[in-house]
């Protein structure tokens, strides 16, 4: 039996090994080409470790094109949108969770509605009231369209649920109001719903790519997923510009990938805390 | 006047039947009034509302003369220990004390020095950075105390706050919160559904059933002078023995015997009650009992048996042996007896001659 068990344990660990390495694969791909000269790019077979490394593949890319700019864009507005979400859907959640009002569950079965709708049937109402707000061409008008948000809506209220009854009470009769009780006690207590949302939102609005396409048309309004992608159409000869265009990915990415170690600390520090403390 | 009124107070949770109806009570400054009754009859939903954690339906709740039926919690000066401690998981415990205080906006040097005092009386000083997950139920429990006294508040609600507790460790903590209550002279409310707790800490017990009073009264008074059947078989290790009394001809009796009542009641119909501690084998009186099993607390010793069907129990002060089946007499102490009426169920004042 054990050893059974055994060789089903490493059978599997291989497999998930393979997936996970064909699944990192592009982005090792990525981060190798673009230090390698522009014709080891296409050798066969791949060589991992570039012969020579071309760091001037970065400054010639931030030459080539304002990344520094996009990058700025996309941080910001990402920083600002995930901001105002997890701001909104927490007010919203607690409402949902902790008091009684008439058409309670209505309201969040609407809320859940809208979600089941598909986001590009939202873009032309969304365009025209952008346009009516002058805010087209805008980076403001690309954080408003985004400050609500159900999929954090739906997450934060389906755990603010999990909170006992006789903590919110607690809080009260320790004369918290309402708003005390929100930030000080439920959001504290969901710290992991919280950072989910936080690094679902983050990841899903710096790679948001359709709609700022169709918002934003100023080369320097562009967010770094739009720019990017600008950039590799307009390099024409393709095989002479990869080290550019995959210097240029790179720079897109590493934000992200920071975020996600930053964050992704946060998951086992908190998973840990929560079960030592029960 | 009293600090606390309630008046007509009426409680319907969303289309359900009343839990509370026609509530009146008025709790003196200072007293600890325990509302003692069975699971489910309405304790914890009256303290909720007295907290202002439930809305009241009808009637009006008087705090020192005011009207406190809308007024939020946090402007109510109450204090709660819940029945489930209810700590905040994600502070530790010097926080969870705290907290109240900090949302009345008090000096952080004040807040610390008013926990390290409550943290020193409760035996919390060790524990103060820890976080409620690493304490046992009752440290928890303590730390739910030392957030209440630690508020000083002019009303102290307890929602069986030693429910959760061993046997040995309610009985320290018991003695622990009448302390408390003696040197903070705090008016107290304390709701439980076990009578030991309600007998040893209150100066009134308010007992309830289905939401309404069934008696008011010291512990002396609900014990030796049960308003009525349920008081009377609900008060007391084992309850009050309870016997149909049987009416010819004007005359009362207990099985064959014949009692002789001081008062003249005409034919109203009669239960005899007595209690286990009152009652006593004495193999020359009429009453007979056939013994169904003994049980030997240490202490004490008590007869269990059925006395014409109905179960009876006496508390036995002798060493002498019973078998089961074995029918031996029951005497009682005249002076001790009640009397319910047998369709109301309410006491009725009658004496025995001797
Ligand atoms: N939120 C609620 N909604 C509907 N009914 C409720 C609610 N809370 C309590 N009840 C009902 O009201 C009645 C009284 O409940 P309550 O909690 O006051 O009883 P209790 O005396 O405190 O009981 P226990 O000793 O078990 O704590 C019960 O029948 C219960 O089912
Ligand atoms: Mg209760």
């Amino acid at each position: 039996m054990k050893k059974v068990q055994k060789i089903q344990g490493w059978a599997l660990f291989i497999i998930l090994l393979i997936i996970g390495l064909l699944m990192v694969y592009p982005m090792i791909w990525m981060l190798v080409s673009s230090v390698k000269s522009a014709n080891e790019i296409l050798n066969q077979p791949l060589q991992l470790i570039p012969r020579s490394f071309h760091f001037d593949n970065f400054t010639n890319a931030l030459k080539a094109a304002p990344f520094m700019q996009w990058l700025w864009n996309s941080a910001w507005t990402t920083v600002v949108i995930v901001f105002m979400q997890l701001f909104f859907s927490s007010l919203i959640a607690y409402a949902l969770t902790q008091f009684k009002f008439m058409g309670r569950n209505v309201l969040f079965a609407i809320i859940l509605a809208t979600y089941m709708l598909p986001s590009a049937t939202t873009y032309i109402p969304s365009y025209v009231i952008l346009g009516k707000m002058h805010l087209i061409n805008s980076l403001i008008g690309l954080v408003i369209s985004n400050l609500a948000n159900v999929f954090v809506i739906f997450l934060l209220r389906q755990s603010f649920m999990s909170v006992p009854k006789g903590i919110i009470e607690a809080a009260r009769s320790d004369g918290a109001s309402e708003w005390t009780i929100l930030w000080q006690i439920v959001v504290p207590m969901n710290k992991n719903a919280v950072l989910n949302a936080t690094l679902i939102g983050f990841i899903t609005n710096f790679n948001g790519y359709l709609w700022p396409s169709l918002l934003l048309n100023d080369t320097k309004k562009q967010v770094i997923s739009v720019g990017l992608n600008s950039f590799s159409n307009t390099q024409g000869a393709f095989d002479q510009t990869f080290p550019i265009i995959m210097a240029g990915t790179t720079i897109a990415v590493v934000p992200l990938i920071i975020v996600y170690v930053i964050l992704q600390k946060y998951f086992v520090q908190s998973s840990k805390t929560s079960s030592i403390k029960g | 006047m009293d600090l606390i009124e309630l008046k007509r107070i009426n409680k319907q949770y969303e289309n359900k039947e009343k839990v509370i109806e026609d509530f009146d009570l008025n709790i003196k400054k200072g007293d600890f009034t325990v509302f003692l009754g069975p699971s489910g009859c309405g304790k914890s939903t009256l303290l909720r509302m007295i907290a202002g954690l439930e809305k009241i339906s009808a009637g009006e709740l008087l705090i020192n003369g005011e009207l406190q039926n809308d007024l939020p919690p946090k402007e109510r000066n109450i204090a709660m220990v819940f029945q489930n401690y209810a700590l905040y998981p994600h502070m530790s415990v010097e926080k969870n004390m705290g907290f109240g205080l900090k949302m009345r906006g008090i000096d952080k040097q004040i807040i610390k020095q008013k926990v390290t005092d409550a943290a020193k009386i409760l035996n919390l000083t060790d524990y103060l950075d820890k976080f409620p997950g690493n304490l046992s139920g009752g440290q928890q429990q303590r730390v739910a105390l030392g957030r209440a006294i630690v508020r000083e508040s002019e009303i102290y609600l307890m929602d069986e706050p030693l429910s959760n507790l061993d046997a040995k460790l309610r009985a320290v903590m018991r003695e622990e919160i009448v302390t408390l209550h003696k040197q903070m002279a705090a008016t107290t409310i304390y709701v439980t559904h076990d009578q030991t707790e309600a007998m040893t800490m209150a100066d009134r017990i308010v007992i309830l059933n289905h939401g309404d009073i069934q008696q008011i009264g010291t512990p002396k008074e609900v014990y030796q002078r049960p308003q009525n059947m349920f008081v009377a078989s609900f008060i007391g290790i084992p309850p009050m023995n309870l016997i149909p009394l049987k009416n010819h001809d004007g005359k009362y009796y207990l099985e064959n015997a014949e009692l002789s009542l001081k008062d003249d009641l005409g034919n109203q119909p009669l239960v005899f009650g007595i209690r286990p501690e009152d009652a006593f084998v004495d193999n020359a009186a009429p009453l007979k009992m056939k013994v169904t099993y003994i049980e030997d607390m240490g202490a004490d010793r008590y007869v269990h048996g059925l006395v014409n069907g109905t179960k009876f129990t006496l508390r036995d002060g002798s060493n002498n042996d019973y078998q089961v089946d074995q029918e031996i007499g029951v005497g009682f102490t005249a002076q001790q007896v009640s009397f319910f009426d047998q369709v109301s169920t309410n006491r009725v004042e009658a004496n025995l001659w001797k």
